[in-house]
Formats: structure tokens, sequence, C-alpha cells
């Protein structure tokens, strides 16, 4: 089961962990390259450069950690079967995250037309939300420690309450800092549309999320 | 600068693209309230967004790799692409199916008309016993 932690995100190294330092690992064309060459290492490398931040744009996007975690694995057995077909010119995980949206958008789709998928996602999800507070940092007060977890209740709800498309680019904006052209290329749209769509989820963010701030 | 235009032009301030506006709107956020309330509820709730991170499980690698060496059938995602020749087919073939279903419902009724009318029970009052009796109609 994929686990919350509070760290800040992407802060110290690619894959969320902190940094080694050590050399700079390899660029990710040149580990796609390597890969194509028969190194068995180099995919797994792949994987773990992308897989927490792939996860969270996921997660973000369905809501569902068990089934985010599963559409990451789908996304990797894609890129593992398809990635002869990688055009290097093009930037690789903007390749990458075109995939996991796709499937995080079949998802989606897939529960609008079966309602008891959608039941049971949300069920999970509530069931997990009755699990008691972690307190990883004993250092932490406890009011403090529970009025950041209600915030972050707070903002997974809001931003499930975005609308898809809205969601999409906000989360790829606000937490991945994707460019507007990086956006596009992943959303499937042009970058005016990027812009507006950013536009309105900001404020649908700012609207749901302000009367119940403290 | 009026809140109207404060929200407006939010998204590209956000985005800190352009050190002019960036000015303007901090200059509005000094001194109106709601655009000050609109503007920190973003701020903090991306900052929540930032701090939650969900990490895979321990065992994700592993099951990742099994699945690669299983070589398991996956779904192609259903992606809806109609390639515009086959959409100008499907219209005309539309619109071919609403002339013919408009003209339709007059052949029903010519031959309809040409049906006697189904007979119908008629009411008839009767001195004794049940009162009512009921004889074929027209």
């Amino acid at each position: 089961m994929a686990t919350l932690t509070h760290r800040p995100i992407w802060s110290d190294s690619e894959d969320g962990l902190p940094a080694r330092v050590t050399e700079r690992p390899p660029e990710s064309p040149a580990l796609v390259a390597a890969h194509l060459a028969g190194d068995p290492q180099a995919f797994r490398q792949l994987v773990l450069r992308y897989q927490t931040r792939l996860l969270n744009f996921v997660y973000r996007m369905v809501g569902d950690r068990e089934r985010a975690e599963d559409l990451v694995q789908e996304t990797f057995i894609r890129v593992h079967r398809h990635l002869h077909r990688y055009d290097p010119s093009r930037k690789f995980s903007t390749w990458l995250y075109t995939i996991a949206s796709n499937l995080a958008k079949n998802e989606l789709r897939n529960r609008r037309r079966s309602p008891l998928v959608f039941f049971q996602a949300i069920r999970q999800r509530w069931q997990g939300d009755q699990r008691p507070l972690d307190f990883e940092d004993s250092s932490s007060r406890p009011d403090r420690v529970y009025a950041a977890h209600e915030l972050r209740e707070l903002v997974d709800e809001t931003i499930g309450k975005l609308a898809q498309h809205h969601r999409e680019v906000f989360v790829l904006r606000e937490l991945e800092g994707k460019s507007y052209e990086e956006i596009a290329e992943i959303a499937g749209c042009n970058i005016g549309t990027v812009k507006s769509r950013l536009n309105r989820a900001r404020q649908s963010f700012a609207e749901l999320i302000a009367p119940r701030l403290d | 600068m009026t809140c109207k235009d404060f929200l407006l032009l939010y998204s590209a301030y956000r985005d800190g693209a352009n050190p002019r506006l960036t000015a303007a709107m901090e200059a509005h956020l000094a001194v109106c309230t709601s655009c000050e309330a609109h503007d920190q509820a973003v701020r903090r709730g991306v900052d929540a967004l930032r701090r939650e991170v969900i990490l895979p499980s321990e065992d994700f690698a592993e099951r990742l790799d099994a699945r690669l060496a299983s070589n398991e059938e996956i779904e192609e995602p259903f992606r809806p692409h109609v390639s515009p020749v086959v959409a100008s087919a499907m219209a005309v073939l539309l619109l071919a199916l609403a002339v013919f279903t408009s003209h339709r419902p007059a052949m029903v009724s010519t031959a309809a008309a040409q049906v006697d009318p189904p007979s119908v029970a008629r009411p008839v009052a009767t001195a004794g016993i049940p009162f009512v009796a009921f004889v074929p109609g027209p």
C-alpha cells in the first residue's frame, strides 16, 4: 500500500528521496538509450526517477491511492513495451506524463460508466480516512499535526471537486511545475486552452477552499 | 485596478511571468482584503498540496518486475477518434435516416385508415338485473 509522508515534494531529488551527494545521475534520454542497448539497470533507474512524482500526479487525478499505484505500474509497463517508439526529440517526462494522464482519464471515464467501481473507490478512500493520525515527527505538537492533517484533507477534497480538465492542468502546474507547453502536450490541447483552464481552475480552487479556511 | 481585473489576471500573476503585472497586482493586494483572502487561499492550499507526498509501496519495484516478466495483457485505453471521412459518412447516414423516418408516419397512417375501426361494446339499459347490458357496437 502506498504510504503518506509530509516531506516537501521534489525538494531533494527527482525521485523525492534525499539527494545523493555523489555524481549526477544520467539524464533520462541516456537511460532510455542504455535500456535499448540492453542495460538491465537502466529501466529500473527510470522507474526510480519517476515513480513518486507520477504516483502523486495520478493520485491527484483519480483520488485513490491503490488505484493510482496500479495505474503508475501500468504506465511503466507501457513505457517498457513501447520505449523503442519513443522520439528522443521530445522530452521523456512529457511522454511519460502523457501516458499516465491518458490512463487516469480512462479510469475516470470507466468510473462514470460503472458507478459500482466509483462507489468502491470512494469506500476505499473513506476507510483510509478512518486510519489513526500518524505522528511521524514526535517533536510536532499534536494540535499542529491535527490542523495540518485537516488542511490536507480539505485540499484533497477541494481538488477532487475540480472538473477533470481543470484538475489536470492545476496539478501539472502547481504540483509538478510543468510549463504551459508541456501541459499542452500532456493534456492534448493548445496553450491558450491551458491558460484559460488554469485560470478557471485556480479561481474554482480559491472559491471552494477559502470559505473553509480559518 | 479593480477586483474584477485582479481575478482576470490572477493566473498570469501567480505564474510570475511579468514583473509590471506583479507590481500592479501586489499594489492591489495591499489595499483589498477580499483579493488578499483569495490569494492566501490559493497559496495555503497549494502549499499543503506540495507538502503531502505519497510514496510508492515498498514492494512497488518487485510487483512491477513481476508484471513485466509475466508479459500480462494490458487493455489499451479507449481513445475516441473519428476521422473526418467517417464523420461525414455518418452525417449523411443520419440525414438519410431522418428523411426516411419523416416519411414513414404518413405511410403508416394511410395504411391504418384502410382498416376498420375495432368494434366497442355499447351499454344498454335493461329493466331487470343486471340493469345494464353490453351489446356489440356498430
